[in-house]
């Protein structure tokens, strides 16, 4: 078989040239200036390749909040509804589990498991052929009752040349609002990828994007903050004009942290530094930020920020408190880890829309210093190691295992036979972070996936690998800083590997640990371990001051 | 690799893959494996590094980079690689060899079990089926015929097998080839309660388990074994154990009256008898040296002889008494002819008689000559004639009966009269009975009695000479004159009546017209029984010690109990003096146990024939009495001590005789 | 230290104990054959054991944690032991096959009592080492210490052309070096390995120069790291090679108890 080719699998497998020649005649797409994308990547290309058409009746669920997506949609035509508030009951979203294998069907891997390592029937590829990045089915939810809906959830509407999921896409942070058809519309779904293409070569773009945030997103996101979520329109929208949008450290932090890590020593790019003066609230969006105070000759890491997380609250809530205190100064420094997204809400905004309305905040990072350098050495370690990032991480306690191997055992159980992870990785103390994947809050992995084959489970949020689409270019498995994706040179039912039959060099596939998706009964390597010895952990657990302001 | 600070990269460090049998072979030689690792039939993985390609007419290197990236030296111009190495043996990893082992293991056991399943019928033979050794009497019984003796289903087929795991029971069959027992072998305790429900059936193998070991006692039972059935429910012996039954040990009276109270503290006390008394107590009666069950007690000659047996023989028994009549029955002639003459007739033909009738006993002895013979005879005969016999009395003369007196019941009986009085209904049977005692002696009394009782010893040692003697007198209508050197005891008459006198203690003649009273039966009269049983005069003094009982509840026929009995013994209950006067010291401690109970009217139970109505003469033993030795930490107490489970345990003959054999 | 989840199991066997005890002295009261009762109890419990294995296999499908799992067999493997000794009511039996069973039986008890007690201790002392290395590479490792050390001592030999380390190596070291060393010491937690390095394995270190004593650290190093290795060695090997005892064992008892209840039924019952 060929080696697939960047664009080889577009989005849409039916977008045309009489589509993309429509497309540049919208008055939208036509503002941009094609003279700025560079050869290699026209225009017209990413039109015709990462973006696809799709068509929603009225009623249909285009995006659900808390879903994690990697495409943005352009309206077309027809309108559409945000829900605001109050949410969406589940079962009107749809929602339902993933399907999941049966209980017979999970056991017949016991002699359906391959004794030869990494075997793949290639039929499978040829006769699936190259399908669009995304896994995403036809199947819709739509809403019943649309009217009813309207009536009792608070709406805003989003029409005729509305950019949405933007955000979601470029961000890597799950969709913040329920967008369903209000009636039949057809909308441009471009993938992150395409995304990222217009906003780096179309500054008409990057600014309606901005545009587009401020106006849609940023006064929900915002109304999702608890600082916020009282405030009435009128406010919101003075807030929301007021903010302004910063961006920390580099988008493939991952490649400067690797070289950190060789080097042993590198910066990270200061947000706020301690003992200056705060204007304004930091709102981290996306990526994660380190919260550090000066100690001895040293930065001690207290805390660090998420998505949602905020900085410097303390300080300015208690100076705009007592006016007649001089010393404002910031308490602790923040810093970038990788790939910051700050929305920066400046004080005097505070002052008048949020301060006199807000209980008091009840706890501080300060409080967290108080606490020997050792208790929070792992809290350090874990920031080091940008642990934090993990939703699902293996962490192995070595106190309690016995090196028995059945988690590995068990993950090759439900993988056909072959192990998706790796019993080794770093240590702390008793605790060891074993290669498996981490589920990255922000997974640096899906970040120049030529074909999408990496992408978040729509019901789980999981990051998983299409293997089908998987080219083995091994950009994801170079990108992961942990190391948890590896590739494997596939082989047939007689064990022999698999080659390209022009170069005569193995086809690699991407694996990695799917978080026994549509395995029966969540994580095998879990249920595997006779010592509880092996969790799989989000690191926010382990963060004492989530909740700190 | 460790020292490796990328070792986690995942180029450098690929799945390892323990679900995998087999491992490069170069582990086994703590180095590192090859690049490609062994298939999964446990092959070496290849002997080159790589497999080059062919390029546009050129072979390139396609090492992987796991195995050091594209070499320099590229393959060789055959197109094989340039970087050879000797294949390895791929070994098994330490999961498949446990797998293996435990095959193995399966695979030994299962043959082990198959290869030694039905091997050998011997005890000793080596056998999966052998259950361990047998205890000491089974090992021997079983060594013909082995496991089968009891085990039915052994060495059949899987059929018999099948059958035998759905046939419960046999085992007990089995154990009754052997063992036999009074009652049903399943019943518990080999009785039919009748008082009991439905009774279960029990098994041998309920209480006695073999195959314990040739030194283990099968037959060691717990008590908790026998509280498994039995209703009430008691911790030990000491502690709930039933109280024993009223009177215990007693259920019924004593066979000899023999009042302990009046005797220990009345008649040995007593200064009269001092000599006399006892000088042991209780021992000096009760036979200690035979103790078991029953402590026995000593025969009458040493134990009561010394006080009672002068009362003995003054105890006559009268078997008969010329009653009155009113005019002579006899035939004299008859009477002449069977008796000879009168004593006076023989007194006056003095010497003359004599010297005839010793000629004449000559002649008979050894005399041949007819001629003499005939002249003696002649003569006899004139002298008999001259002597009056065959003589008429005087009929001129009015009769009077010598008797006055009637006839005793014994009489009668002999007789087979209904009484005694009616002078008309026995005249002629008495005289029949006298002239038979005449002619044939005591044959004539014991064909009155065929079919009545023991004849002869009714009638032992009665002589002919004295039967012959009084029936003479008194057919004569004479008293008789007993010889005067009178015997002490034994048969003897007086002038008008037939009586015995005692010998000793256990006469035979006593005792058997005693038992013929008590029995009863055809033409034993009230008034006999009576006279027999009386305890004041005659015979019947016997019973005065020896007691008459009812031989079953209502029934007329009574016995008397000759020996001394002792209580029956009960099934299933086990007590034995023996031990606790081996432990006591011999009689010294009877009354520890045994306590006289002075209030306790014991005599009256002895004026009524029901055996079963008593008070003895001692109190009833309690519980208290045996726990205070038999307690928990003291004597052992276990129910097995005492009580007996089997009915009459014992071995079928069939078993003892064949296995004599070998 | 009993692990929280282990209680409830606890409780559950004493009370399991308790009932089939309870049940048994019933049974045996009545005349019946508590033999029975406790046999097939040990019986299911044996059954149940052995399925621990099977629930090993079957990690695709949710069929209880696994923790759960050998909570359940420590505790029913105590349980079995009190259960065999109400079954036989003596430690020993009498038949030569009961006496085959009941020895399997206990070395099969004494192999997880023993498992259980290693598995408890050694993660510990291995966590102590400080590394963390997988028991399948650890021939590969040792594999690439050895070629380091004999690089550096080729190199040593080289660079100062005397072959005292060389020497030392060939006769002392490469001893050391070759395989896994001090196995039982480590087992135990002695410092045989470190004890050796200092004494017998730097014995050369007072005929070296300068330069030598450079390369000479560099190998012992190497040696202590070695010894970790060989520590993790020690440790995992025993972790998985009392298993070889008990699972082959833990099937005899399985099939011998078969036959045996075989037996039972056909012939005592």
């Amino acid at each position: 078989m060929a080696r697939p080719q960047r664009w080889s699998t577009p989005f849409g497998e039916e977008m045309t040239d009489g589509d993309v020649e429509s497309l540049l005649k919208r008055p939208d797409i036509a503002a941009i200036e094609a003279d700025n994308f560079p050869k290699h990547t026209p225009l017209s290309g990413v039109l015709r390749n990462d973006t696809r058409i799709v068509r929603y009746r009225s009623g249909d669920i285009v995006v659900r909040e808390g879903d994690y997506g990697n495409s943005a949609f352009l309206v077309m035509n027809g309108s559409l509804r945000v829900v605001l508030a109050p949410e969406l009951p589940q079962n009107l979203l749809g929602r339902q589990v993933a399907r999941e294998k049966g209980f017979f069907e999970a056991l017949a891997q016991l002699w359906t498991n391959s004794r030869v390592p990494e075997v793949r029937d290639i039929s499978r590829y040829e006769s699936q052929g190259l399908r669009g990045g995304v896994d995403s089915a036809n199947a819709r939810v739509f809403l019943q009752d649309v009217p009813a809906v309207l009536d009792e959830h608070r709406t805003a509407k989003l029409e005729d040349g509305a950019l949405f999921g933007e955000l979601a896409a470029l961000g890597r942070v799950p969709r913040t609002a329920t967008i369903f058809a209000e009636e039949d519309a057809t909308l441009l779904e471009i993938r992150w990828q395409g995304l990222r293409e217009l906003r780096k070569y179309d500054e008409g773009w990057r600014r309606m994007i901005d545009q587009r945030y401020r106006e849609n997103a940023l006064k929900a996101h915002l109304q999702e903050s608890v600082m916020f979520s009282r405030l009435d329109e009128e406010s919101l929208q003075a807030v929301a004009d007021k903010v302004l949008f910063e961006t920390y450290g580099s988008f493939d932090w991952n490649v400067a942290f690797q070289r950190q890590r060789q080097s042993g020593s590198g910066k990270e790019p200061i947000i706020a530094r301690q003992g200056e003066y705060p204007d304004g609230v930091l709102m981290i969006r996306a990526g994660f930020a380190r919260v550090s105070v000066k100690h001895g000759n040293g930065e001690r890491t207290l805390t660090y920020l998420g998505a949602g997380n905020s900085f410097g609250l303390g300080e300015l809530y208690s100076a705009w408190k007592n006016p007649d205190i001089q010393e404002m100064a910031l308490h602790t420094s923040l810093s970038a880890l990788g790939y910051v997204d700050i929305l920066r809400v400046p004080a005097p905004v505070l002052e008048e829309h949020v301060f006199p309305f807000m209980e008091p905040p009840t706890s501080t990072t300060m409080d967290i210093a108080g606490t020997p350098v050792a208790d929070d050495a792992l809290m350090e370690w874990a920031v080091e190691e940008r642990f934090v990032n993990a939703t699902r991480a293996m962490v192995i306690d070595l106190e309690r295992c016995v090196r028995c191997d059945d988690c590995v055992r068990a993950c090759a159980s439900t993988h056909g036979g072959n192990p998706r992870f790796r019993r080794h990785g770093r240590t702390f103390d008793n605790m060891m972070v074993a290669n498996a994947c981490m589920h990255c809050a922000d997974p640096v992995c899906m970040i120049g996936c030529p074909t999408g084959a990496i992408h978040r489970s729509v019901e789980h949020g999981t990051v998983i690998i299409n293997d089908i689409t998987c080219i083995g270019c091994a950009t994801c498995a170079n990108s992961c800083p942990y190391s948890n994706i590896a590739m494997v040179a596939i082989r047939n039912q007689d064990g022999e590997t698999i080659t390209d039959p022009d170069s005569g060099k193995p086809i690699f596939k991407a694996t990695k640990c799917d978080f026994c998706e549509g395995q029966p009964g969540g994580p095998a390597c879990v249920r595997a371990c006779p010592h509880d010895a092996l969790k799989r952990v989000h690191f926010q657990e382990l963060n004492p001051s989530e909740t700190a302001q | 690799m460790i020292t490796d600070p990328d070792r986690f990269k995942q180029d450098k460090s690929p799945y390892e893959r323990p679900n995998f049998p087999y491992r490069c072979g170069r582990i086994g030689l703590w180095s590192k494996p090859c690049g490609r690792g062994p298939s999964s039939e446990g092959a070496c993985g290849g002997v080159a590094d790589c497999r080059p390609f062919l390029d546009n007419g050129r072979w390139s290197c396609r090492r992987s980079s796991r195995s050091g990236g594209v070499c320099e030296e590229g393959p060789k111009p055959d197109g094989t690689c340039s970087h050879q190495h000797p294949p390895c043996k791929p070994m098994l990893s330490l999961r498949g060899y446990r797998g293996r082992l435990t095959f193995l293991a399966a695979a030994l056991v299962i043959a082990l079990i198959s290869a030694f399943a039905f091997y050998g019928g011997g005890a000793s033979a080596i056998s999966s089926v052998d259950p361990g050794q047998l205890s000491g009497g089974h090992e021997n019984f079983t060594a013909k015929k082995g496991c089968a003796t009891c085990h039915t289903p052994h060495g059949s087929d899987p059929v018999g097998w099948f059958k035998a795991s759905w046939s419960p029971g046999s085992l007990s069959q089995a154990c009754e080839s052997c063992h036999a027992f009074s009652g049903p072998a399943t019943a518990p305790h080999n009785e039919q309660f009748k008082s009991a429900g439905a009774q279960k059936a029990t098994e041998c193998t309920m209480c006695h388990t073999e195959h314990k070991g040739m030194g283990e006692k099968i037959t060691q039972m717990s008590d908790s074994q026998c509280s498994a059935c039995h209703e009430k429910q008691f911790k030990s012996f000491s502690q709930g154990h039933p109280n024993f039954s009223k009177d215990y040990p007693s259920r019924r009276r004593t066979a000899i009256a023999f009042d302990h109270t009046s005797h220990l503290t009345k008649h040995f006390e007593n200064k009269r008898f001092v000599d006399k008394a006892p000088k042991d107590r209780c021992i000096s009666c009760h036979n200690v040296t035979k103790a078991s069950r029953n402590v026995p007690v000593r025969p009458f000659e040493e134990s009561c002889a010394r006080c009672h047996e002068s009362q003995i023989s003054k105890r006559e028994l009268v078997l008969f008494t010329l009653p009155e009549f009113e005019e002579n029955p006899f035939d004299m002639e008859a009477v002449g002819e069977a008796c000879g003459p009168t004593a006076e007739a023989r007194e006056a033909a003095g010497d003359q008689f004599a010297d005839l009738t010793e000629k004449l006993a000559n002649l008979a002895s050894g005399g041949a000559n007819p001629v003499a013979a005939a002249a003696l005879q002649a003569e006899l005969a004139a002298l008999k004639g001259q002597l009056g016999f065959g003589e008429l009395p005087d009929s001129g003369e009015e009769y009077e009966s010598v008797s006055t007196e009637t006839l005793p019941p014994t009489a009668t009986f002999l007789l087979g009269l209904e009484d005694g009085e009616d002078v008309e209904a026995y005249s002629e049977p008495v005289r029949d009975l006298i002239m038979g005692t005449i002619e044939n002696g005591h044959e004539a009394l014991l064909a009155a009695l065929k079919g009545r009782g023991d004849a002869n010893t009714l009638l032992n040692d009665l002589s002919p000479e004295l039967l012959r003697g009084i029936g003479c007198a008194w057919a004569g209508n004479v008293e008789y004159e007993a010889p005067t050197d009178a015997v002490s005891g034994g048969w003897f008459a007086d002038a008008l009546s037939l009586r015995y006198r005692p010998l000793r203690h256990a006469d035979p003649v006593a005792k058997a017209w005693i038992n013929l009273a008590a029995v009863g039966g055809e033409g034993v009269t009230d008034e006999l029984r009576d006279m027999l049983l009386s305890r004041s005069e005659g015979p019947g003094a016997c019973t005065k010690c020896h007691s008459v009982s009812q031989v079953a509840a209502k029934s007329e026929k009574l016995s008397i109990e000759w020996a001394f009995g002792g209580q029956s013994k009960q099934r299933h209950l086990n007590y034995s003096h023996g031990p606790h006067l081996n432990l006591l010291g011999p009689g010294a401690s009877c009354q520890s146990c045994h306590k006289l109970n002075q209030k306790a009217d014991y005599a009256a139970a002895f004026k009524q024939q029901d055996p079963l109505k008593f008070e003895s003469n001692f109190n009833s033993i309690e519980n208290e009495t045996c726990t205070t030795c038999h307690a928990k930490g003291q004597v052992r107490q276990e129910c097995t001590l005492c009580h007996e489970y089997h009915n009459g345990n014992k071995f079928k003959r069939r078993m003892t005789t064949t296995n004599a054999k070998h | 230290m009993i692990r929280p989840m282990t209680l409830p199991f606890i409780v559950l066997g004493l009370a399991t104990f308790a009932l089939v005890a309870w049940y048994s002295r019933v049974v045996g009261m009545q005349l019946g054959n508590p033999a029975i009762v406790t046999g097939y109890t040990l019986f299911v419990l044996m059954i149940l054991l052995g399925l621990f294995n099977m629930r090993k296999r079957l990690s695709m499908v949710p069929v209880g944690r696994s923790s759960l799992w050998l909570a359940f067999h420590v505790v029913a493997g105590v349980l079995a032991i009190a259960m065999f000794w109400l079954h036989t009511g003596a430690l020993w039996p009498t038949g030569l096959y009961e006496q085959v069973l009941a020895a399997l039986f206990y070395l099969v008890s004494i192999t997880g009592i023993f498992g259980y007690l290693i598995l408890r201790a050694l993660p510990r002392r291995l966590t102590q080492t400080g590394i963390e290395v997988i028991y399948e590479r650890i021939p590969a490792e040792l594999g690439e210490i050895r070629d380091k050390v004999e690089a550096l001592t080729l190199e040593c030999t080289e660079k100062t052309g005397s072959d005292t380390v060389a020497q030392h190596y060939i006769g002392t070291l490469n001893w050391f070096f070759r395989r896994p060393r001090f196995g039982f010491s480590h087992i135990v937690g002695g410092d045989a390995a470190g004890h050796w390095l200092r004494g017998p394995g730097s014995a050369a270190r007072r005929y070296l120069n300068d330069v030598e004593k450079g390369y000479f650290d560099q190998i012992l190093e190497l040696g202590t790291l070695k010894t970790q290795i060989d520590r993790h060695y020690a440790c995992q090997d025993l972790m998985k090679k009392w298993l070889l005892l008990h699972v082959p064992l833990s099937i005899s008892v399985i099939l011998l108890s078969v036959w045996h209840l075989l037996l039972v039924n056909v012939y005592a019952l």
